[in-house]
């Protein structure tokens, strides 16, 4: 489902919420200065308590919390990524992150409910000399 | 919010959700006329218009509205997503319980088709919130309630085909199946977001709904029924707590049905045993199940074991979706908030012919926006 492209073309395709780079994805999230708790995307403000807010780079590795495979193929402008359907996932991130969805790409052992993964880059649309890319988990097979 | 006086249904309306191809300005005019009809009045009693819709264009509602007559009253558009419908009717029963009217008006109209609206996710994709299909964040509460449950995918079937079966007896639902739709047949049709199939999900085609509410004294003096009341309006938003989405914001998190529903009965000073007859938010099977437990029919993981029972048919001791629920019925957005209040004093007066309950006297509407607020009515017989 990924395609071979080289990592240094990869650029991702809202870099307010992600910077894909050659040494990964890197989660951009909000840290409360009350409580402590994170959020993803980034926060003006803590929505718990409306207190202060300050950025934090969020743990690339988590646990699904939920999946699913929607059958219909994406539309658009697409260079790569799925023709017929696609998987989804409720990551919970590790060091006490927030939950995040992204797409999940599965493999041959079938990523489950508190299955581990981490967060790699899917490209699907070329721009110019980049790729850009949406963020995906894929299954820590190690 | 609590009502400082008593607010009645005075009517309802709506046109057939889907079905033969008709615009929807003549379905707004329909449904707007259907429900003057029903209460009696003309509209030049009406003093206050909310008008709902979704995804109708900025000036759309109130230019449209103007086939009912310019009669100088306040016409405001209301939007608040799935739930604008309801939200049109809870500003309208706060407009006549606050005392600043006697006589409201909430109509509610979308039509998804005409818009370009495809919640299958079609468009060019800028990002993770438009690349995953809303369908897939109710399909990912139904994934996690299996692995933590043991639900099944025959028991999220047996909810769809049950609705289904209540839309056959329903004029206006959209889905109007020939014969009895099965468990089989759910489990068949096309897959859409594991593990939901196309019978487990609402269709969206075009429609209008509307309602008419009134104060005992506008009634009184207008000859107007008082035998449906409004006795709890409730409206909230979102709680924090962990495990929070701010991304994909189409589906919240189910405890604002709690919230909203155990306001509402304290309102209406009931309990859930009360409720003769129950519309949730059930744009796909998993909705209905998980909201049986948050509203308090049964127990926490106890739904699976209410649909076994079939306590939630239309004979069963608690009846739930009885117009078909948006998987039968339809959603078009706007004025499914509308139907469910629609349905609901359909029953509660008793003229649902073939789908009629026994002997209701109080109803509950629940219904979410975004996934972000939720609006819960109870309606009872007088």
């Amino acid at each position: 489902m990924t395609a071979q492209v080289a990592a240094e073309s990869l650029v991702s395709i809202e870099p307010e919420k992600y910077l894909i780079s050659p040494a990964g994805v890197e989660l951009l999230g909000s840290q409360s200065d009350v409580t402590g708790n994170t959020f993803w995307p980034r926060r003006l403000r803590c929505p718990e308590t409306g207190g202060t807010v300050h950025p934090v780079s969020l743990a690339s590795t988590g646990t699904i919390w939920s999946w699913t495979l929607v059958s219909f193929p994406w539309s658009g402008e697409f260079s790569a990524g799925p023709e017929t359907g696609y998987y989804a996932a409720l990551v919970d991130l590790d060091k006490n992150g927030p939950r995040v969805v992204a797409v999940l790409l599965q493999t041959e052992s079938r990523a489950q409910v508190g299955s581990r993964v981490q967060a790699v880059p899917l490209p699907f649309r070329t721009v110019d000399d980049h790729v850009l890319s949406i963020l995906a988990f894929e299954e820590v097979t190690a | 919010m609590t009502m400082s006086r008593e607010v009645f249904v005075a009517g309802v309306g709506m046109s057939r959700f889907g079905g033969p191809a008709q615009s929807i300005e003549e379905r707004i005019v329909a449904s707007g006329l259907a429900a003057l009809g029903d209460a009696g009045i003309a509209y030049a009693e009406v003093q206050t218009l909310y008008a709902g819709s979704a995804m109708a264009d900025p000036t759309f509602a109130v230019r449209v509205v103007k086939e009912f007559g310019l009669t100088g009253i306040p016409v405001v558009r209301v939007e608040n997503a799935s739930a604008t419908g309801a939200a049109a009717f809870y500003e309208a029963v706060h407009a006549v319980a606050g005392g600043r009217v006697d006589v409201a008006m909430a109509i509610g109209f979308d039509d998804p088709a005409a818009k370009g609206i495809d919640f299958n996710n079609a468009g060019k994709v800028s990002g993770i919130s438009d690349a995953i299909s809303p369908m897939a964040f109710f399909s990912m509460w139904a994934v996690r309630r299996m692995a933590e449950r043991g639900t099944s995918v025959e028991t999220l079937a047996t909810i769809a085909a049950k609705n289904w079966n209540n839309a056959r007896h329903n004029p206006f639902a959209e889905r109007q199946a020939d014969a009895e739709v099965t468990v089989e047949q759910v489990l068949a049709s096309r897959p859409l977001s594991y593990p939901h199939t196309a019978r487990m999900a609402a269709p969206q085609g075009a429609g209008a709904a509307a309602a008419i509410v009134i104060s005992r004294e506008a009634a009184h003096r207008l000859g107007v029924p008082t035998n449906v009341r409004v006795s709890a309006a409730q409206a909230h938003s979102e709680r924090y707590e962990p495990g929070h989405l701010f991304l994909g914001s189409i589906v919240g998190p189910p405890e604002m049905a709690h919230r909203g529903a155990y306001a509402a009965y304290d309102e209406a000073g009931i309990g859930p045993d009360e409720l003769g007859v129950i519309a949730f938010h059930d744009a796909y099977a998993i909705e209905e199940l998980l909201y049986y437990e948050e509203i308090g029919l049964c127990g926490p993981g106890e739904g699976d074991r209410l649909v076994a029972d079939r306590a939630t048919e239309i004979s069963g001791r608690h009846p739930v979706s009885t117009d078909g629920g948006f998987i039968g019925r339809g959603h078009p957005g706007g004025p499914s908030g509308l139907a469910q209040i629609w349905e609901l004093t359909q029953q509660l007066r008793g003229q649902s012919g073939s789908r009629q309950v026994r002997n209701p006297r109080s109803g509950l509407a629940h219904i979410i926006g975004a996934g972000s607020v939720c609006y819960t009515h109870i309606l009872e017989a007088r």
